[in-house]
């Protein structure tokens, strides 16, 4: 399960998170959505321990900075961050090692599924921008994490791998992961989720769950839009 | 050329000018660098060449020879692997695309590199004091030094385009015009260095002999470069002429060669924008590109060894070998040089200066290394091992070049200055210790500053830093100098003094900054 609590993050003078606070439990999808500059992939970094902050965060219950968290998360991140000169499975054995894992096969298995196994041997500088997120997400998912945090992931990826992506969420949702996924398309993430936040100017703006989506007559996006719209 | 692209270089000229004034960062550096000129003038004129020992200035011909001649090899070379380009992507974008014909647009990009040229050649006027006080030059022909090294710059760009141009299609071409490319320089390169080892008590004057040499004066492009600035410093109207001329004619056929012979070049000098573009985008924003080639050779595939943290250093490994960095890259052999050619000509001022003056270019040479890399990636922050093994681990690949680079630089000085053995080793261990002084010094300012977005702030820092560790070393080399404690010879218990203390204090840094990998900030910086 992934903690929230209270974090707040300043940029100097600009206050990019304020005193944010969610829950995201096993087996639970929440997504996050909001404008640009709301502050979404400021909360995403405090959560996977690459920026300080102000509040607590905990991964699986333990501090988000801790090893035990480390084991635990996984990142993709909105520009892929790979390495110009290690081939795709280069990546992976990378990760393998360095994480410790095990498991031989679903590194095959994920390269495979996202259409880059006859790409193995390719450098990551010579990846197209839906490929290079391709493998990160492969790297992400790799050490089987219990918490994974998206930014964007379907940016720049190809319909293929959207439903790919889309299939695979509610796999992960099934076997117990908790994901929290940011996120400016609304309909990429179809019927997948539990609770959606929408960020404006730091904040939560609006909070709904999916039961609650359901009885309301106004639909995720239009509520997106009454916010986002709205005259300040 | 047409109205829109003279408004175009106009404007962002005056723009630009506009920009300084409006960012109070900018114009204060502006106004330092400013400062620091007037000061370097002031000073130099005030050393009145007549009461001087001058020395000969066929010296610093030749060594205005070599420096053009490294611009011109750095730059030029260029033109077999991604070649150059005049252009600004905003240029791709907008001019390309635009109705001009393509010599106008050559001839707007030719007068705006010539501008970036002159700019890159700033650094030679902080250099007319000792140049002064040992040469006796005027303020007249320090500017024709910078005028010879913008024409040097501006002449190896255009080669390089040229030669991207006619040969990246065809690797037949590509492999004939390298050959001539270094053969000619590993020609005229053996026939000094064999006039030099011929006589070597007589460096000097051999070094002298050779900068006014007419074999020198002929070398292509440098040479004539060198003998436009030779000829107008000693007032020698043919060396001038025949100069101008040669290098005009270059020019000529070169412009020539891409206008008439290949007036799409639009293609070819896409890809290099595009390039340049990136790292330029990329160094605004913090983050640090890969210097990799155009073409790498995969090798053998795999990391095969590595668990945890010391994966890293196994990942680092492929990464050095695929981007050819065997042990040195060319910058640190470039700096290496640079030491060895002056301390040439402090050898009089004795060991510990030169050593002084290699750790002065040492604190620009030094780098982070593929550490600096990682700490812009997510991996190295979310890997879950202890902070303090996965910061030795990215260091850890440095070392055998640390080893190497110390080798090499040292080696030939005890042969330059007949150093003992022990000063020589000396000299080794310390260097090494320095290096990894530094690299402690650049992740204590990452570790307390990693937030601060003010790039001169954080170099503020870094350099403050530095300087505080290493005065213990200077203060420990002075007492037990005062002391007389003496361990095999004086210049050897220096430089032991140095590296016990720079140990000392690096482990301690790394210590104090174990949990840095925990608290860094993966900003935007």
């Amino acid at each position: 399960m992934l903690e929230v609590n209270e974090v707040c993050k300043s940029y100097g003078k600009l206050v990019a998170n304020d005193h944010v606070s969610l829950k995201v439990h096993s087996g639970e999808i929440a997504i996050l959505l909001g404008p640009n500059g709301a502050g979404k992939s400021t909360l995403i970094k405090c959560i996977t321990g690459l920026l300080r902050f102000s509040g607590s965060i905990t991964i699986a219950g333990f501090p988000n900075k801790s090893l035990d968290a480390k084991r635990r998360l996984g990142y993709v991140p909105e520009t892929p961050a790979l390495y110009d000169l290690l081939t795709v499975s280069e990546h992976l054995e990378f990760i393998q090692r360095a994480y410790r894992v095990r498991e031989e096969d679903y590194a095959r298995e994920l390269l495979e599924r996202f259409e880059l196994w006859d790409k193995r041997e390719k450098l990551g500088k010579g990846l197209s921008k839906g490929m290079q997120q391709k493998l990160s997400i492969c790297c992400a998912l790799l050490p089987r994490p219990q918490v994974i945090v998206f930014d964007e992931p379907m940016v720049g990826l190809d319909p293929h791998a959207i439903k790919q992506l889309k299939t695979l969420f509610g796999e992960l949702k099934d076997q117990g992961c908790s994901l929290l996924i940011s996120t400016h398309m609304i309909d990429s993430v179809e019927n997948n989720w539990d609770v959606a936040h929408i960020m404006v100017e730091g904040r939560f703006a609006a909070t709904r769950t999916r039961l609650e989506e359901m009885a309301q007559e106004k639909s995720l996006e239009e509520l997106y839009f009454s916010i986002t719209e709205a005259p300040s | 050329m047409k109205r829109p692209l003279l408004y175009l270089l106009l404007t962002r000229f005056k723009n630009q000018i506009l920009s300084l004034l409006k960012s109070p960062g900018k114009l204060i550096y502006i106004l330092f660098m400013v400062a620091m000129l007037v000061l370097v003038m002031i000073t130099g004129r005030q050393q009145p060449p007549e009461t001087s020992i001058q020395r000969d200035i066929g010296e610093l011909f030749a060594g205005l020879f070599v420096l053009y001649l490294l611009m011109f090899i750095l730059l030029a070379k260029r033109g077999f692997d991604s070649g150059a380009s005049l252009f600004k992507l905003s240029d791709v974008n907008l001019v390309f695309t635009a109705p001009f014909r393509s010599s106008s647009v050559l001839l707007f990009g030719l007068i705006q590199q010539m501008g970036t040229s002159l700019l890159l050649g700033f650094f030679l006027v902080f250099q007319f004091s000792w140049l002064r006080q040992l040469y006796g030059i005027s303020l007249g022909t320090l500017l024709l030094i910078l005028f010879g090294y913008a024409l040097t710059v501006f002449l190896a760009q255009l080669t390089a385009m040229v030669l991207y141009s006619f040969t990246s299609a065809n690797e037949k071409s590509t492999r004939l015009v390298k050959l001539l490319f270094y053969g000619l320089i590993a020609l005229y390169a053996g026939w000094a260095v064999w006039h030099l080892l011929r006589d070597t008590d007589q460096l000097f004057t051999v070094l002298s002999w050779l900068g006014t040499h007419k074999l020198t004066r002929f070398f292509p492009v440098v040479g004539w470069i060198s003998s436009i600035v030779v000829g107008s410093a000693t007032g020698s109207v043919m060396m001038i002429l025949l100069g101008s001329l040669a290098c005009l004619l270059f020019l000529a056929i070169l412009v020539g060669l891409l206008v008439v012979s290949r007036p799409d070049y639009y293609e070819d000098v896409l890809q290099t924008t595009e390039m340049n573009y990136s790292a330029i985008t990329a160094q605004k924003e913090g983050k640090v590109t890969e210097m990799a080639p155009r073409n790498v050779r995969l090798g053998k595939v795999g990391l095969n060894r590595g668990a945890g943290a010391t994966a890293f250093y196994h990942k680092h490994r492929i990464e050095n070998r695929r981007s050819r960095i065997i042990i040195l890259n060319g910058q640190s052999l470039i700096f290496i040089m640079i030491v060895i050619f002056v301390s040439f000509f402090m050898r009089e001022a004795g060991m510990i200066a030169v050593f002084a003056f290699s750790t002065y270019m040492q604190l620009f040479s030094t780098s982070l290394g593929r550490l600096v890399k990682e700490l812009a990636k997510p991996y190295i922050y979310l890997v879950p091992e202890p902070s303090l093994n996965k910061l030795l681990q990215n260091v850890r690949e440095s070392i055998p070049g640390t080893l190497v680079e110390s080798l090499i630089l040292f080696i030939p000085l005890a042969l330059i200055l007949k150093l003992e053995p022990a000063t020589l080793i000396g000299c080794i261990i310390a260097r090494f210790t320095y290096a990894y002084l530094f690299t402690a010094g650049n992740i204590l300012v990452e570790r307390v500053f990693g937030t601060v977005s003010a790039k001169v702030l954080v170099f503020f820092f870094y350099f403050l830093a530095l300087m505080i560790m290493s005065l213990p070393g200077v203060v420990l080399a002075i007492v037990l100098n005062s002391l007389g404690i003496v361990l095999i010879t004086d210049t050897f218990t220096v430089f032991l003094a140095l590296a016990v203390t720079n140990t000392a204090v690096t482990l301690l840094v790394f210590y104090l900054c174990r949990n840095m990998l925990q608290y860094a900030e993966l900003n935007n910086r």
